[in-house]
């Protein structure tokens, strides 16, 4: 069945774009609509074709420490695009794993399986350390193929702030 | 030509475009024939939502300046396919079989590239399907204007306007992009919509430039486009509009709103009513431009007020009470006759010195304010009156005599008789 599948999308063509239009989420949003936020490694990342003739990629995050809600020690994200050898399919605004990073991610679960990040890219921040003071910071780069709705001002998506600070935003919300 | 094109606008001095394509291996994404077909699957769509949605391939569709056309082929709950699956249909559906949504992602739209195959100079690529679809746990029946009333909260609804969020998924499904900038008002593609943008379910100048530098169909687009003279005032409130609209024009239709229309370039119309009008310009019986609350017509204040005290000697402190129908939706102003002024809807004021003092209050609802004087309405202690002399434009002031300078008076004209 898949392999008739990718041999159809070899006619019709592979998906290729991409435009997601988000609603804007500050970290309370985020913290308000998921079931849980953890700070995660990412183990894994793999895209493969489905039998529905799409792309996905499937993130497997092992979760280092569970800032609000409940979440299992492994967990994994599915995610619409990704990237099978030559074919590309790409969905705006979709967050964006590489294995090895540590990151804190806001999940909600996927009615088919698996997790959601909610708000796409908005709810999964890269950890770094801050050059100048050691201090953990959460970083968001900004939205690549995405638009926000009901927003008055520019915004690319992109934030960073201290985890500190993260952490006490959505225990604010979740006490 | 069209690289030649490309060419000048990466290179000239304004170095962002007001418009993007979708890329494919460097390629802009484009479609290889005029017509495009399109269904409606709406096993999850909420109700009256596919209207609006066709509505909104509508409006992409009478652009004149472009070649392609939309055709709904059909709508049906069931039988096609949901979701991002490459079927070789182009499908809006309603919630996603396959969750591939998460919370807070409105819509989304992905096309299918068939490389350059069918590109008629080779240098785009083309698209063959073009799927989008809506979240279905979104409440998309914010229709135009809801969040507008609101106050112009961005989101303070909690609902989105469904024509606002087709029209720029539609824009992707023929090949737009979200432009790094604009070249002259916030376009549907642009990176944000907002909700207190009331022209957000209309192309604008950048869209139409982009879709008709894809698929121009050799007719100069044209652009409409107006500013309103005095957008608020009293009734009846005259308005002159002023058409601001470029490219090739062979018609206006004015709609104001409260059932006036008219054909004229720059018309003038008068607002008879209180009311808040929504007024389009269609050029060419085709492109609109429509514009909510553009002109708002609020009723006129009266306004009034009373004193506490209006008499009595310095220093006299006065109570003004408001006394103005619909006070707390106005803006006041006091004049108190001796220099003295204040904003507050009931003031105080205390006068110094003796004399007669005009107290002015104005109202303003927001067109202007509107005064009610009241002449000569506080005396502080026994000024010097003015009396009119009849047949003379002139005034004489004169005392009113005091009790002591009466007693004064008195014993003065007994002392004179006593002499005699």
């Amino acid at each position: 069945m898949r392999r008739f599948l990718v041999a159809a999308l070899l006619l019709i063509g592979v998906p290729a774009a991409h435009a997601t239009l988000l609603q804007r989420f500050e970290i309370e949003d985020l913290a308000r609509h998921s079931e849980a936020v953890a700070v995660v490694r990412v183990l894994e990342v793999k895209a493969a074709w489905e039998d529905d003739a799409m792309i996905r990629t499937r993130v497997r995050l092992g979760v280092e420490r569970v800032i609000a809600g409940r979440a299992p020690r492994e967990v994994t994200v599915v995610i619409a695009g990704g990237t099978v050898g030559e074919a590309s399919a790409t969905v705006g605004g979709m967050p964006a794993f590489a294995a090895g990073e540590r990151m804190v991610v806001f999940l909600e679960p996927r009615k088919s399986g698996g997790m959601h990040v909610v708000g796409a890219f908005q709810g999964a921040f890269r950890l770094v350390t801050e050059a100048e003071t050691g201090m953990p910071l959460a970083v968001r780069e900004a939205a690549k193929g995405a638009a926000f709705y009901g927003v008055e001002e520019e915004d690319d998506g992109a934030r960073s702030l201290y985890l500190d600070e993260l952490e006490a935003r959505v225990r604010e919300v979740r006490r | 030509m069209k690289r030649a094109i490309v060419l000048a606008l990466v290179l000239a001095p304004a170095p962002v475009l007001a418009y993007e394509f979708i890329q494919r291996g460097g390629n802009s994404m484009r479609w290889p024939n005029a017509a495009i077909d399109y269904y409606q699957e709406v096993t999850a769509a909420p109700a009256g939502i596919p209207a609006v949605v066709d509505q909104a391939f509508d409006t992409w569709d009478l652009l004149p300046s472009i070649t392609v056309s939309f055709t709904k082929v059909g709508q049906q709950a069931g039988g096609l396919n949901r979701g991002f699956t490459a079927d070789g249909v182009n499908v809006v559906s309603y919630g996603d079989a396959n969750a591939e949504l998460p919370t807070g992602v409105l819509a989304a739209t992905v096309d299918f590239d068939a490389g350059t195959h069918g590109c008629p100079d080779g240098t785009c690529s083309t698209i063959t399907e073009s799927d989008i679809v809506f979240n279905d746990g979104v409440d998309f029946t914010d229709s135009e204007g809801a969040s507008l009333s609101a106050g112009c909260i961005p989101q303070v609804t909690g609902r989105f306007d469904a024509e606002a969020v087709a029209l720029h998924e539609i824009g992707h499904l023929l090949g737009l992009q979200h432009p790094a900038g604009q070249t002259y008002e916030t376009a549907i593609m642009f990176p944000s919509i907002s909700d207190c943008d009331p022209n957000r379910t209309n192309p604008r100048q950048d869209d139409i430039d982009g879709v008709t530098f894809m698929y121009s169909s050799g007719t100069a687009a044209a652009y409409p486009g107006f500013t309103v003279g005095q957008p608020m005032g009293y009734p009846p409130h005259t308005v002159s509009f002023t058409d601001t609209s470029t490219g090739s024009i062979t018609s206006y239709d004015w709609d104001f709103g409260d059932g006036g229309t008219s054909t004229a370039t720059d018309p003038t119309h008068e607002f008879t009513a209180v009311g808040s009008y929504t007024v389009r310009l269609t050029l060419n019986g085709t492109t609109s431009s429509e514009v909510n609350d553009a002109v708002v017509v609020v009723a006129r204040p009266e306004p009034d007020f009373s004193a506490d005290v209006v008499a009595g000697d310095p220093p006299l402190t006065v109570n003004f009470s408001n006394s103005t129908p619909n006070a707390t939706q106005l803006d006041f102003s006091w004049s108190f006759g001796d220099g003295g002024t204040s904003i507050q809807r009931n003031a105080t004021h205390t006068y110094d010195a003796v004399g007669y003092y005009t107290v002015q209050l104005e109202a303003d609802a927001g067109p202007g304010p509107i005064t009610m004087t009241k002449t000569k309405y506080i005396k502080v202690g026994n000024p010097a009156e003015e009396t009119l002399i009849p047949g003379c434009e002139c005034r004489v002031a004169h005392r009113r005599p005091s009790l002591g300078s009466a007693l004064l008076a008195l014993a003065a004209l007994a002392l004179v008789r006593r002499r005699r």
